[in-house]
């Protein structure tokens, strides 16, 4: 509910100073690369979860286009018995792939990868999610132009604090929207997320993906969201910070790497919008 | 400690103080040297009491000021004196006066306006008080404030203190403003003796304040008098006219933004009067002129109003209200609206022709409220206060005068209350614990003259604050709310071990300290000095807010367990220099300031709806020292000033043991509010009687703000990368603006009188940046830095009049 306050606001502000915006060249100090773990256990309502993808990058200057991929790190993930499954690098793309993956709800892994003679290891748990049980549409205007207003609804369980990440990919975009919530205002009701999305034409298809994620992702997605210049810029926003996840550097502590370790259960529903 | 004990030890100290003063009449009067003249001054024209004029007898060189009440008092050796009354915008008047007996003497002035068709204007006094032992304020008439060039044309009160040295804001459409390094919640606003909350409108764009209404503003910026306390930089003290009682009158205007009328006059001639003024803006006139914004709308309102009643020579009753709210509303699905409301009854008293008193309760109120349709759910939130006030000020000769008091503020404060809106709203009824808080506080201060040299104020407050029950109170392992990951060295949010229930009204956590105020001044002949003071204050409200410039979704909340009073101790030192006959005036003041247990935010705290701030903060604190410098040309065709600002505001934040880092690696860094430079000139030009004109320039450093070092992705989303906080800034700020008044001659032979006031804000169209955003261009999948600026170049004109 806190998000769709910011939400609000940052479609308020938007409104508000979007007509005075303009680019400017602002040069920038570029610090030392550091290495970024997208490292997300994924598993489908009705799949065996078996195929899962890390990919290991640096971060780069602010203004170049390409970012770069780490290749030749060893990467596995062990879960509480011990058992490891090996995630293998399609050649020069920092995409590492394992295609045994055993997924149990509530089970702990814990992630080792090694690169470059550091030692970097995280834990996470798998989260379970509430079935999406239906999809609404409507046009939200007045904002001063007319959006489309999908509601994607769940029951949420009751009696546990349960954590959200929502992501809508609309096939007319090039990158997913994500959101983050909690059962905080909804405990135990039929609740929904909410995307407001410009500019969209009857039949083009949305992914809509809830995942289900631990207090701790939550609360590192919500920074990283905020960063990530979702925010619109304006008097509402708060300072920016480094994004620290859940992953540490076993051999050299400061060399920090960033990124995050995290498991989850996802319900997935492709709308084709009417 | 009782709150009903120290109650009663305040009530018999005074009664102690008040029967001690009494006696000292006694005294005086068997010297049979000294009588008392005192007495009320006021326009002679509305009969409305005037604040802060001169009493000056040239034969004794002495003299005295009028107060907020316009009243005055100075006991004299008997004779034959002459004495002068002067005030900004006011013609000095002179008048002789035989003091032979204790006298009461009432004075009218008027005002240089009025007097430019019939004489010449003489002097008005704005030049720099030499001798007084108060330094750190600065005076602005209305008058002054109506003639500056403005945004809109919409005159604002709290934008014109940014032309002062010391002040800044975090710039255009930035609510509040910034006094010495200082946040904005760190302001005392008063009106009419009651605390403003929030005193902007539309997030910042324009003040609450209805320049019509505004009597008189004074802005303490340090060497505060101890009877002022609960905020750590500043006082804005403000008073509303009380309403003309010697004939009806209405003034107002008509500007692009809003329209304002003012009506007064008396209730019973010359004894009570009326004022009523509203200010309504038409912005959303402009909204709904486009098809697509139809349907939205943003305005804001506000209504002063005030009642005055002189019973008889003694007492007198002050009946004052304030209510104004602000609307935004995006077609019926969302809807916000926020604002303050106050409602005050003063009772002024002479126990005698040397003791005067004020009796003020207080109630106000700020609230904020949002509706979201969207989601199914409404939000109300607010603080009330509730406030008694006893002042006293005892003229006990015209060498030394004392003032005391007590003060006390009962606080309600609800955080949310949160309400499903529709049946098919899948949001619970939820309401935020709401927290309660006393905060009384006494006090006693002295002006005394030493010598014809040096002069001192001295004082002391005590206060103290009680946060109440009834409240459910968190407890944390090792009492640490706030708890450090060693693997990953970030702060992240403790989870509550178990909570306290406290009862209603029982003590949750109590504070209480001594501040003690302190200035002198010394006199190096009549046309210079240097000033000295020191003051501590303690503010026991916090603003839960880590945006550059507060907004009006950012909550209010009172110290307690966790969260400790903020205490800030300011020295400072000036000198003071008039010359070319007071034609200049000049002042140079420089100062220190920290402040201790200043909050700081973790990284990517959460701060909306957020029932344990506890949970994202950690103490800290705060320095900052600077050099004003000020010029003054306050005569002549030509007025205005030149100022400028050396300063620094930084703050950090150390970890609470060795294992942790703090905030920013436990190293100071710059606040929100450091401007390095800061230079201001404002400037108004009579040109004849039909033409005037007036130019204001600001040049400061740009804000201090964290530009990326770097960018990364992850699950498809592009991140910016950072370093430390506040290691950029914006660019430089700058604009220039102008303005031309024009008064018709035809206002010379009727009672309507009229003005047009045209204005131009930045004139050469400077783009100043009021945010910079990293940004992937959704088009060319770029990234790309974004400026948000507000304003470019604004033409307006607006249409004043009054008769």
């Amino acid at each position: 509910m806190k998000n769709k306050i910011n939400l609000i606001l940052v479609l308020f502000t938007a409104l508000f100073f979007n007509s005075c915006q303009d680019v400017v060249d602002i040069p920038l100090n570029t610090d030392k690369p550091r290495l970024v773990i997208d490292a997300s256990l994924i598993w489908q309502k009705g799949t065996a979860g078996s195929n899962q993808v890390i990919k290991l990058s640096t971060t780069t200057d602010f203004y170049t286009n390409t970012i770069p991929v780490v290749s030749g790190a060893t990467v596995f993930v062990k879960n509480s018995s011990n058992v490891a499954f090996n995630f293998t690098e399609t050649p020069n793309t920092g995409v590492y792939l394992c295609s045994n993956f055993m997924p149990v709800l509530d089970e702990t892994y814990t992630l080792t990868v090694i690169d470059n003679g550091q030692t970097y290891t995280a834990t996470a748990t798998l989260k379970s999610v509430a079935a999406i049980t239906s999809v609404t549409q409507e046009t939200q205007n007045g904002l001063g132009t007319d959006f489309l207003k999908l509601k994607t609804f769940f029951n949420d369980p009751a009696e546990a604090e349960n954590y959200y990440l929502y992501k809508y990919k609309f096939t007319k975009n090039l990158k997913p929207e994500y959101s983050v919530d909690d059962d905080q205002f909804f405990q135990g009701n039929e609740f929904f997320s909410l995307v407001l999305e410009e500019g969209t034409k009857p039949s083009q298809q949305v992914e809509i993906t809830h995942y289900g994620i631990s207090k701790s992702y939550y609360n590192y997605m919500s920074i990283l969201l905020n960063v990530a210049g979702t925010s619109g810029g304006g008097p509402f926003q708060s300072p920016p910070a480094n994004v620290k996840g859940n992953i540490k550097n076993e051999t050299n502590f400061d060399n920090y790497p960033l990124g995050y370790f995290r498991a989850s259960e996802a319900d997935t529903r492709n709308y084709t919008i009417q | 400690m009782n709150v009903k004990l120290i109650y009663f030890l305040t009530a018999t100290l005074l009664l102690f103080f008040s029967n001690m003063f009494s006696q000292g009449k006694i005294s005086s009067e068997l010297t049979k040297q000294k009588f008392t003249l005192s007495g009320t001054i006021s326009d002679a024209k509305s009969n409305e009491t005037i604040i802060g004029v001169n009493v000056y007898f040239p034969e004794l060189k002495t003299g005295t000021m009028t107060n907020e009440y316009g009243f005055y008092s100075i006991t004299i050796p008997k004779g034959n004196y002459t004495v002068e009354l002067s005030f900004v915008s006011f013609q000095t008047l002179t008048a002789s006066v035989d003091l032979n007996k204790n006298t009461k003497a009432n004075f009218q002035l008027f005002s240089s306006e009025e007097q430019l068709q019939e004489v010449i204007v003489t002097t008005e006094r704005k030049a720099t008080y030499i001798r007084k032992a108060e330094m750190s304020i600065n005076k602005l008439s209305i008058a002054t404030i109506k003639k500056m060039p403005v945004v809109l044309g919409e005159v604002d009160v709290i934008k014109s203190l940014l032309l002062l040295p010391g002040v800044t804001n975090a710039g255009e459409g930035a609510s509040g403003f910034n006094v010495r390094g200082g946040g904005a919640d760190q302001n005392l606003i008063l009106l009419d003796e009651a605390t403003i909350f929030n005193s902007s409108h539309v997030f910042g764009f324009f003040s609450v304040f209805n320049p019509d209404a505004i009597k008189d503003l004074k802005l303490y910026k340090g060497g505060i008098p101890a009877r002022f306390g609960g905020r750590a930089s500043s006082v804005l003290d403000m008073y509303q006219k009380d309403g003309s009682s010697s004939g009806f009158h209405m003034n107002g205007g008509i500007g692009l933004i809003s329209s304002r009328l003012l009506a007064e006059g008396p209730i019973v001639k010359d004894k009570g009067s009326f004022l009523i003024g509203g200010r309504a803006s038409y912005a959303h006139l402009f909204l709904k002129l486009s098809e697509e914004q139809k349907n939205n709308s943003a305005y804001f309102y506000d209504l002063n109003t005030k009642l005055s009643y002189k019973l008889n020579p003694n007492n007198s009753l002050f009946l004052s209200g304030y209510f104004g709210r602000d609307v935004f509303s995006l077609d019926k699905s969302f809807t916000n609206t926020y604002g303050n409301s106050i409602l005050n009854l003063r009772w002024n008293h002479l126990y005698n022709d040397k003791l005067f008193s004020n009796l003020s309760v207080i109630y106000s109120d700020y609230y904020f409220g949002l509706g979201l349709d969207l989601a199914d759910f409404k939000w109300d939130s607010g603080i009330k206060n509730y406030t008694v006030k006893y002042d006293f000020k005892n003229y006990i000769s015209d060498t030394f005068k004392m003032n005391f008091g007590i003060n006390s503020i009962y606080y309600d404060f609800n955080p949310g209350t949160i309400y499903p809106t529709g049946s098919n709203s899948g949001i619970n009824f939820k309401q935020l614990d709401k927290k309660y808080a006393f905060e009384p506080a006494i006090y006693l201060s002295a002006e005394q003259e030493i010598s014809k040299k040096i002069s001192l104020s001295y004082g002391l407050r005590y206060s103290m604050f009680y946060r109440l029950g009834q409240s459910n109170i968190n407890l944390y392992a090792n009492n640490e709310p706030v708890s450090f990951n060693q693997d990953t060295q970030t702060y992240q949010k403790a989870t509550p071990i178990g909570t306290q229930y406290y009862d209603k009204n029982k003590v949750i956590q109590s504070y209480n300290y001594l501040e003690p105020r302190f200035s002198v001044a010394y006199e190096l002949n009549k046309d210079q000095s240097i000033k000295a003071s020191y003051n501590r204050m303690v503010q026991y409200l916090q603003l839960v807010s880590n945006t550059s410039s507060p907004t009006p979704l950012d909550v209010w909340m009172p110290s307690d367990n966790f969260i400790k009073p903020q205490i800030a101790d300011q020295v400072a030192l000036g000198y003071f220099k008039n010359f070319s006959d007071e034609k200049y005036s000049f002042e140079a003041e420089t100062f220190y300031k920290k402040i201790q247990n200043r909050m700081d935010y973790i990284d990517g705290a959460d701060l909306i709806a957020n029932e344990a701030i506890e949970q994202v903060v950690l103490n800290g604190q705060m320095r900052s020292y600077g050099l004003e410098l000020m010029l003054r040309k306050n005569e002549g065709k030509l007025t205005g000033w030149i100022s400028y600002t050396l300063s620094k505001s930084e703050q950090q934040t150390s970890g609470r043991n060795s294992s942790e880092i703090g905030i920013n690696n436990g190293e100071w860094y710059n606040s929100a509010y450091d401007k390095l430079h800061n230079l201001a000139v404002t400037s108004s030009y009579n040109l004849t009687k039909k033409w005037s004109f007036g130019a204001n320039f600001i040049l400061q450093s740009g804000q201090p703000v964290t530009y990326p070092n770097g960018q990364y992705t992850y699950q498809d989303i592009l991140v910016p990368s950072y370093g430390l906080r506040n290691e950029n800034r914006l660019p430089v700020y700058h604009h220039l603006d102008l303005s031309a008044t024009l008064t018709p001659h035809k206002n010379d032979n009727r009672s309507w009188k009229s003005e047009w006031v045209f204005s131009i804000y930045n004139v050469y169209n400077h783009k100043n940046a009021a945010s910079i955003n990293f940004k992937q261009n959704a088009d060319t999948g770029n990234n790309e830095a974004l400026r948000t600026s507000i304003f470019g170049m604004v033409p307006a004109v607006s249409y004043n009049f009054k008769f």
